[in-house]
């Protein structure tokens, strides 16, 4: 791996710890017993474990994304934890002109777990937040699949758009930061 | 910008965007939040043909 490739994972690294830092610093009270990591082996193994659980809607393999954070150095990869559980997952980079952050999936534990209704909400604060701190102006969730969630985030209370696929892209909804 | 000065503004704004992501949502909505377990999908990871992504 080329030094320069090298130099900007652990630059990166560090933007991403202090994102997750300084997330973690602003949840509200109730949420304080939640913990946010990157996604270490740990978080994989823990992953794993969800197949185990009923109502796993998908099959996704987490173990990909260290190759994808070392394919792409200013990607953001979140883990939300309560003690050992693993809740969340979520993994997303910015677009090639750094101009937007795309937060590209999230996964949570399958089974009804504690702060479930939170945690989507968790993995956009940290990617807000990473996202000021590259120097992105939008946020974007892609793909999103959810109609109801995609009418409450594009409602004026959330005020995020909903553009449409276009040129092999998936449609997304974007938020001026 | 020097990525101090962009830390810092984070870390300032974080407050207001926490209160705004965390602030009472409608009941539907809330339940719908603790119901669904996915959002996006992998295969977004593939490289866009637009190459502005």
């Amino acid at each position: 791996m080329r030094s320069t490739h090298q130099q900007a994972i652990l630059k990166y690294d560090d933007l991403r710890k202090e994102a997750r830092s300084i997330a973690q610093e602003n949840l509200p009270k109730h949420l304080a017993p939640i913990k946010l990591d990157g996604i270490s082996s740990k978080a994989l193994v823990s992953a794993r474990l969800w197949d185990e659980l009923n109502g796993r809607k998908v099959d996704w393999d987490w173990s990909f994304s260290s190759q994808y954070c070392s394919r792409y150095p200013k990607a953001f990869d979140l883990s939300v934890w309560h003690g050992n559980t693993l809740l969340s997952l979520t993994l997303g980079r910015p677009t090639f002109k750094g101009t937007s952050m795309r937060m590209d999936f999230i996964e949570r534990q399958p089974s009804q777990t504690l702060f479930a209704g939170d945690l989507f909400s968790v993995s956009l604060l940290a990617y807000i937040t990473y996202a000021r701190i590259i120097g992105a102006e939008y946020i974007r969730i892609i793909n999103p699949m959810n109609e109801k969630l995609i009418n409450f985030y594009k409602s004026e209370d959330a005020g995020f758009k909903l553009i449409a696929a276009s040129k092999g892209n998936p449609h997304y909804l974007v938020k001026k930061l | 910008m020097t990525p101090e000065e962009r830390i810092k503004i984070a870390r300032e704004k974080a407050k207001e965007t926490s209160k705004e992501l965390f602030k009472p949502k409608p009941k539907d909505v809330e339940e719908e939040l603790k119901k669904e377990t996915i959002l996006g999908s992998p295969e977004n990871l593939i490289t866009p043909d637009n190459k502005s992504e």
